[in-house]
């Protein structure tokens, strides 16, 4: 739920705002939601990178990748998969790290204490 | 706690990373992001029938693109014309008109830094944007050309006005800035850009001093003489010049007051030699159609995007068609439905040094007419990226800016810019003009309007008239009048009038029945007034006379071919007098060969063809060989003769002292001696360069530069490599490398109409992304024109009408 959240969020606030704004969503769900730092990063991670992929991929697919081409060849022939990879990690890292602050910052301020029946669920 | 000041230390660390530019690579962020980087400019390819909203037209305006994607803009009106005009351009070159905005107006180092200065400098010193100012102040006098570039600037803005971020042009986003709103000015500073490229303040006037220092006046009479030996002048031989010739200035007597020696600063632009262009037009009894066709061909730097913009301009009372320059209103090059034109530039001296006596450091006053004058000052800022300003104060005198300040440490006087760019003028009226115009008095109205770079306009017309006139504002010169640095103190140096517009050189229906233009001397010997000492050589002026005059019935494809053309009537003229001296005795392998290609070469410069690179090596060693006397002993610049001039001495002069080396005291070279010695070097070095002689290595099509490179030609993914079409800078299709035909039209008149050809190397759109981008380049490089789509109206069916982008008011 979370990650589908994340997805849609994330799409709509980036069309509006700067680049950076990749980091806004992954923060905010995860800091309301978060349920553990590793759990917060995978989400944030893979949310963004499944984004950016279909994003850049779709891009590359409606204009015959000219300009793929072309940049491909600025980045040292790197080619279409290089770029797409490399796009793919550069936002899905900088997400799942902030992801991952969120829900840290939402503990350092105001810590969820467990229950002792997600205690005895967590360690199962 | 300290999990979460970790983990937010490694996503600001990450933030950074990705934020910042590491040159040359941009910002990755922003960068690499498939919502605002590079991937979203992947998806600018409007071919669809679409409609825009916009504030400034009056009524609706229909823009029709073809499959080219040339748009073919009809409104109801020239305010909704030009404002479309200036929407289209900017929505496909909005980054060539920023970027050549910036570097004309000396602002480069705002975008890419410290290793601009000396380039914004050298803008900053010569006054571009002073020219600009005063241009545009005199423009506005003018109500309709004022109300036709406000309306093109607004059309500009209203593109920019809607623009995200995400849509910037991808170049924006590598180099990390952002478009800037558009002027009127701007369009007027483009003018002056061109006056830069065309008519450049680097003329040779100091490097001509030095030379006369050196040598004295009676050996620069005879090595740099004011009209060439081989000549085919645009003014056909014999006409006569039916005016009465104002009187000239007398000339002042002796040059002394400029013993100090003098530069021209080493980091001024080179001066292109040979940049040209071609154009003629021949009249109905030479053509298959019985009406004038004509054609053109301006040489100019080959870039991608490429300098010209296809458009078609049409409203109920005119209708235009043809390339503009992105930056500027109105058709430049092209035709409409009863004429035609084109311009190829006109080598005048229009740009003279002179030496100022400042009366002291502070540059406030200067000598002059036997008075302390004062002098102004403006300040000029020039912002740098990463680094703080630099303010360079330019002092102006009423010759012009000092655009080359000496100080006091400094024994050499400074000097001062007198250059036409800084006479106001109203180019675009000379183009409304013409693309409105219907006869030969049309065109020739327009034309009186017109300053600078001063172009030879090919003009034909639906009545069976051609003409040609050397047009533009010359200043009334003595002879020799600024070949060399003028004495700035003395009112009797200074430009004292113009020549009348009426006693231009022109021509109108020639008995010949062609008139043509290859930036060679405008006349012979015969025009009463003082144009330019020196002028291109006329070798492909010579090849395009001898073509036409031998012309009949011709067709479209007729001027196609000649175009095309790439035979050198220097090597004809000269090569068998030079392979007269080859004693092939001494010769070895290599030179054996390339000496028998040579004896039966066709003077061809096919992409096949060795002959065409070892002549053109070989003519490239002969000066430094023959003028090794000149070899500059300091830094001081100095000018070698005209080419022409030694090709009169081999072939008309073998006896010459100049032939004689001065490293071999002992020896007496002679002419022949000269010839053998630079022949086996050429073979030597081309040898070293290339390797062994053979048919592949030695192919003029590998030797000589076959790039198209982008405006900033370090992004080499945005340029074309490879492109392959023969060529030199002497035979008419003058491509070369990096310089060459920018555009090659063809315009059959009608009385119907127009049938029109066209081709420029590149592609409408500026999107490295587009597929339109350079998908003319190969058909260009096969010598290919493609049938222009001239639509007579809004309604005209045409199959190669793709869409239509409807704008209507906000």
């Amino acid at each position: 739920m979370q990650f589908i959240l994340m997805i849609l969020l994330s799409a709509m606030v980036q069309y509006f705002l700067p680049w950076w704004s990749v980091m806004i969503i992954p923060f905010a769900i995860s800091a309301w939601k978060g349920e553990s730092g590793g759990g917060a990063f995978w989400n944030g991670f893979l949310s963004t990178a499944l984004l950016w992929f279909c994003m850049a991929y779709y891009e590359h697919l409606r204009s015959g990748g000219i300009l793929t081409a072309r940049m491909s060849e600025t980045f040292q022939n790197i080619g279409t998969i290089g770029l797409l990879t490399l796009t793919t990690w550069s936002g899905a890292l900088l997400a799942g790290f902030a992801s991952m602050s969120g829900y840290y910052c939402r503990q350092a301020i105001l810590p969820k204490v467990k229950t002792d029946s997600e205690k005895a669920k967590d360690y199962w | 706690m300290k999990k979460a000041v970790l983990s937010v230390a490694l996503t600001a660390g990450l933030l950074w990373a990705l934020g910042t530019s590491f040159r040359p690579i941009p910002a990755l962020g922003a960068f690499l992001s498939p919502f605002s980087g590079f991937w979203s400019n992947e998806r600018r390819i409007q071919l669809l029938d679409s409609e825009v909203h916009l504030p400034g037209v009056q009524g609706d305006v229909f823009v029709r693109y073809d499959d080219n994607r040339v748009p073919h803009i009809f409104a109801t009106n020239d305010h909704d014309l030009y404002y479309a005009q200036g929407y289209v351009t900017a929505r496909d070159r909005l980054f060539q008109m920023d970027l050549t905005i910036r570097s004309a107006s000396g602002r480069l180092s705002e975008i890419v830094g410290e290793q601009a200065l000396p380039l914004d400098l050298y803008k900053r010193r010569t006054g571009s944007m002073k020219a600009a100012e005063d241009s545009w102040r005199f423009v506005q006098q003018d109500e309709k050309i004022r109300s036709v570039m406000e309306a093109y600037s607004d059309g500009i803005n209203a593109y920019l006005k809607n623009l995200r971020p995400a849509d910037y042009p991808v170049e924006y986003k590598m180099l990390g800035f952002e478009p800037e709103a558009w002027t009127p000015e701007k369009s007027m500073l483009l003018m002056v850009e061109m006056t830069h490229t065309l008519a450049s303040p680097k003329d040779g006037d100091a490097a001509m001093t030095n030379l006369l220092q050196k040598f004295g006046i009676e050996v620069l009479k005879d090595l740099y003489p004011d009209y060439a030996d081989r000549e085919s002048p645009i003014i056909p031989k014999g006409t006569r010049w039916n005016f009465r010739r104002k009187a000239i200035p007398r000339q002042p007597k002796g040059y002394d007051e400029l013993t100090a020696a003098v530069a021209e600063p080493t980091d001024w632009p080179q001066r292109v030699e040979g940049i040209g262009s071609n154009n003629w037009a021949i009249s109905g009894k030479k053509s298959a159609t019985g009406l004038p066709i004509l054609a053109g061909d301006p040489h100019l730097g080959l870039t991608l995007p490429s300098i010209w913009y296809q458009v078609q301009l049409a409203t109920p009372e005119s209708n235009a068609y043809g390339v503009s320059l992105p930056g500027a209103p109105c058709v430049i090059i092209g035709f409409n439905h009863d004429v035609a034109w084109s311009v190829t530039n006109v080598a005048a001296d229009v740009s003279d040094l002179y030496a100022i006596r400042f009366k002291d450091a502070s540059r406030q006053e200067y000598w002059y007419n036997e008075l302390w004058n004062k002098t102004t000052f403006r300040a000029e800022e020039i912002k740098i990226k990463g680094k703080p300003s630099v303010i360079d104060t330019v002092a102006y005198t009423h010759h012009g800016p000092v655009a080359l300040p000496r100080y006091p440490e400094d024994k050499k006087p400074s000097l001062a810019l007198k250059w036409i760019a800084h006479e106001p003028g109203n180019p675009i009226k000379t183009f409304y003009m013409l693309n409105r115009s219907r006869n030969y008095d049309d065109y020739v109205r327009s034309l009186s309007h017109y300053v600078g770079p001063a172009q030879n306009f090919v003009f034909a017309s639906n009545q069976d008239d051609i003409a040609i006139w050397v047009n533009g504002k010359f200043p009334l010169k003595w002879d020799e009048q600024g070949k060399y640095l003028l004495d700035g103190t003395k009112p009797e140096y200074d430009w004292q009038g113009w020549i009348p517009h009426e006693q231009n050189p022109h021509v109108k229906n020639p008995s010949r029945g062609f008139v043509s233009s290859a930036n060679q001397s405008p006349t012979d010997q015969s025009y009463p007034y003082y144009l330019h000492w020196r002028f291109a050589p006329a070798n492909r002026a010579i090849r395009i006379n001898e073509r036409l005059e031998a012309m009949e019935r011709a067709t479209p494809d007729s001027m196609r071919a000649l175009q095309n053309d790439t035979y050198n009537v220097l090597a004809r003229d000269l090569l068998p007098t030079l392979l007269e001296d080859i004693d092939f005795g001494d010769l070895n392998a290599n030179q054996y060969s390339a000496y028998t290609a040579l004896k039966q070469w066709d003077y061809e410069y096919t992409l096949a063809s060795v002959e065409a690179t070892i002549f053109e090596k070989w003519i490239d060693n002969l000066p430094f060989f023959v003028w090794d006397e000149f070899k500059s002993d300091s830094k001081k610049p100095i000018q070698l003769p005209q080419d022409d001039q030694l090709w009169h001495l081999i072939l008309k002069k073998p006896e010459s002292k100049w032939f004689d080396l001065k490293a071999t005291p002992e020896v007496k070279e002679t002419k022949s001696d000269i010839v053998r010695l630079s022949f086996r070097a050429t073979i030597d070095s081309l040898h070293r360069q290339y390797g062994t002689y053979s048919s592949k290595n030695w192919a003029w099509g590998n030797v000589k530069g076959s790039t198209i490179a982008h405006l900033i030609p370090p992004l080499k993914a945005f340029g074309r490599t490879g492109v392959k079409a023969g060529g030199g800078a002497d035979v008419p299709n003058a491509y070369r490398g990096k310089w060459g035909p920018s555009w090659r039209m063809v315009v059959a008149l009608g009385k119907e109409g127009p049938t029109a050809y066209g081709i420029y190397p590149g592609g409408q759109s500026g999107n490295p992304g587009s597929p339109y981008y350079d998908n003319m380049v190969n058909a260009w490089s096969r010598g290919e024109l493609k049938e222009l789509v001239y639509l007579k109206s809004l309604e005209e069916n045409n199959g190669k009408v793709l869409s239509t982008l409807k704008i209507t008011k906000e």
